[in-house]
């Protein structure tokens, strides 16, 4: 009972504090809308490398020497895969294009099956296939070919908005995180800390309480922001139970960083900038300012690391992907790892400096 | 504040105000324990806040802990509170309970040193917020506020929040929220520190009715004035360690020192011991104000200034210390 006072308390501070609420809510609209219309006039860049999954359905001699010249041209990274799998790798976001060779009335075709959030890149690649496909003197070794492409994944016409909206109520749940590890010190240099202290309840429920306004917090947040892209925006999801499952478990994510960040600082000043900049961090490394698409190889390889990276693959999945349970368990399941490995740690901290 | 008087006048006019208020008893050797601290020892590092204190709180009474800024009152009030495990000794509520156990703590409220409110939230928030914390639902919630919003003098400030509030009026709604929940044991840090002097009188109002109702309080303060005006009895305490405790009386009489005659003298009397040269004027210690005023007369006609100063809780501090409680 204590615990929820204590809840309720913080997130009237909150509701209090204009600040605190532009980077819940506020924040993480403009970035939706800057960078929803950023992303559909994304620039596409030559010297990056496409992962492509290579579909042979013909299986001739042509097609053959068609898929080992895309396989051996400059710029392209390939593999080989039945059609069903390379739809799948596509849909799932882990490679940017499939390509299968197909029968067009006797003819040899291309179909290209691109990710709908790499519009950019698809544009690019679309050039690039052209170039190896049609040899430049004329002698041609390789028939001509039709290319056709489709977007794998959601039937319906998703907007930019809605490809960038993932990334967005990341924005929103890290301004929630911040706010909270903010408000752990707030009590200490307050000396409100040391009421709660003096008061008949034990330091795990004060702790209860913190963690239970910084989970409604983030939940009630990314709730406003979910009906104001769907109301507004016309953002509508794949499956409106993974994006539950998904803010869920990404405000349990940042419940146990916000522990621990409150517990690291010792000024409010101190945790403001360091907790910030660690968010920032992982949000650029996970994807939420600079798309993974856009990023060299290395680094995308390195965003595994960061939280950001599977909270919003776990939102891709639920809004755009198609996502199965199974598939949503992947992330969600680092997500919750990382959350409850934090929070243990902040709690150790907590009970040294008891001590 | 000009129109406090009338707001304070209803709620308080009646009796048994607080939830938990002590009948008012007139606190003497016979009233029995509240709060025994038996030798304790705080350490941080190497240094020792506190060494080997004990101390007595007897129900009823007000209890001054006096002593200079570092000398140990915080701590001991955190020690006194539950906040704070001593190094060493024990803390004990009627004999039983510690406060470092929450049952005990519910029975014990604290107006800490440095403000604790959250000024983001008005002042009946805040008093609400507190009282929860202690377990109060409902009525005797309510109850609860609106009594400590009085003994503040804050009813007509209740819905403003706390920034707005001037220093004196953020030290009473402190100094509310320790008592909101009714406890038996008022622990007050200092609550007049930086303070404004007419402020100042404002919140040791408060003080004076909290006493009124028969609260049981530990009250730390560095001034000895506020000391010698609210306190049944008073603890000298420097470096960590009890020097004295008693009434005012008893401390003038066993560590005051003599009655001080200082003058300025024009011509020595000749039937006048040459007293101590301090600065251009002479000073004489008498045991008694007999002595001390048959010394004044008969300097009386040829001193340029004359001053006698009995003892006090200065003195007393510098007789046990040698030094002066204000540096
Ligand atoms: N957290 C702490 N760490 C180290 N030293 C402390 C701490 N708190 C108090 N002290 C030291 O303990 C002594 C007593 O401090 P305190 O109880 O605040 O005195 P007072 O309230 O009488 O001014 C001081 O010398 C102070 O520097
Ligand atoms: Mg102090």
């Amino acid at each position: 009972m204590a615990a929820v006072t204590i809840a309720l308390k913080d997130l009237r501070l909150l509701a209090r504090d204009r600040v605190a609420l532009f980077w819940v809510l506020g924040f993480p609209l403009l970035f939706a809308l800057l960078f929803g219309s950023v992303l559909s006039a994304a620039a596409d860049d030559s010297g990056r490398t496409f992962n492509l999954v290579l579909v042979d359905d013909v299986d001739s001699p042509q097609s053959r020497a068609l898929l080992a010249a895309l396989a051996s041209a400059p710029g392209f990274s390939t593999e080989r895969a039945s059609r069903d799998a390379a739809h799948t790798l596509v849909r799932r976001g882990e490679r940017l294009a499939f390509v299968r060779v197909r029968d067009v009335s006797g003819e040899l075709g291309l179909e290209l099956g691109v990710d709908p959030t790499r519009a950019g890149e698809s544009r690019a690649l679309s050039a690039a296939l052209a170039r190896v496909t049609i040899p430049s003197d004329g002698a041609g070794a390789l028939p001509p070919l039709s290319i056709d492409t489709t977007e794998v994944g959601r039937t319906s016409e998703d907007s930019s908005f809605a490809i960038a909206f993932p990334a967005a109520l990341l924005w929103g749940l890290m301004g929630s995180a911040a706010t909270f590890a903010v408000s752990w010190v707030a009590e200490r240099t307050r000396g409100t800390d040391l009421r709660l202290r003096s008061a008949p309840i034990s330091g795990a429920t004060v702790l209860a309480g913190k963690a239970l306004a910084c989970f409604l917090a983030c939940l009630l947040g990314s709730g406003v922001l979910v009906v104001f892209g769907w109301a507004a925006l016309g953002i509508v999801a794949g499956s409106w139970l993974a994006v539950v499952a998904s803010v869920v478990s990404i405000a349990l994510c940042f419940v146990g960083l916000t522990t621990l960040l409150g517990m690291l600082g010792r000024t409010e000043q101190a945790v403001a900038g360091a907790g910030w900049a660690t968010l920032i961090l992982l949000a650029m490394l996970g994807g939420a300012m600079v798309p993974l698409a856009a990023m060299p190889d290395w680094l995308r390889r390195a965003s595994d690391v960061s939280p950001v990276k599977w909270g919003i693959s776990a939102l891709e999945g639920a809004y755009f992907r198609d996502f199965s349970g199974l598939e949503l368990l992947g992330p969600c399941a680092v997500l919750l790892g990382v959350g409850v490995a934090s929070f243990a740690l902040g709690l150790e901290l907590m009970a040294r400096r008891a001590r | 504040m000009s129109n406090r008087r009338p707001e304070v006048a209803a709620p308080w006019s009646s009796a048994g105000l607080l939830p938990n208020a002590t009948a008012i008893l007139r606190p003497g050797d016979t009233a029995p324990v509240l709060l025994q601290v038996r030798d304790v020892t705080q350490r941080y590092g190497a240094a020792r806040a506190l060494d080997g204190l004990s101390l007595a709180v007897r129900r009823g009474e007000t209890l001054g802990l006096l002593g200079p800024n570092g000398a140990g009152k915080t701590t001991l009030m955190h020690l006194m509170a539950g906040v704070l495990a001593p190094t060493g000794g024990t803390v004990l509520l009627d004999g039983r309970g510690s406060p470092s156990s929450p049952a005990t703590r519910r029975r014990i409220g604290i107006a800490p040193q440095d403000l604790a409110l959250y000024t983001e939230l008005t002042a009946e928030e805040n008093l609400r917020f507190f009282a929860r914390l202690y377990g109060l639902r409902g009525r005797a919630l309510s109850l609860a506020v609106e009594r400590a919003l009085a003994l503040a003098e804050l009813t007509a400030r209740r819905h403003h929040r706390v920034h707005t509030f001037s220093g004196g009026m953020q030290r009473r709604l402190n100094l509310a929220c320790a008592v909101v929940h009714g406890p038996d044991l008022v622990l007050l840090d200092e609550p007049t520190v930086g303070v404004d002097p007419q402020s100042r009188g404002h919140v040791f109002d408060s003080l004076e009715r909290l006493k009124a109702l028969g609260h049981t309080l530990v009250y730390s303060t560095h001034y000895m004035e506020e000391a010698e005006r609210l306190c049944d009895r008073i603890a000298v305490i420097d470096h960590g360690r009890l020097l004295a405790c008693g009434t005012l009386h008893e401390l003038v009489r066993r560590h005051g020192g003599g009655h001080r005659v200082r003058a300025r003298l024009t011509r020595h009397p000749d039937d006048v011991s040459s007293g101590t040269i301090v600065g251009d004027e002479q000073e004489w210690v008498l045991p008694d104000a007999a002595q001390a005023t048959e010394l004044a007369l008969k300097l009386g006609s040829s001193a340029s200034s004359l001053a006698v100063r009995p003892p006090d809780l200065e003195t007393v501090f510098f007789t046990l210390t040698g030094r002066s409680l204000r540096d």
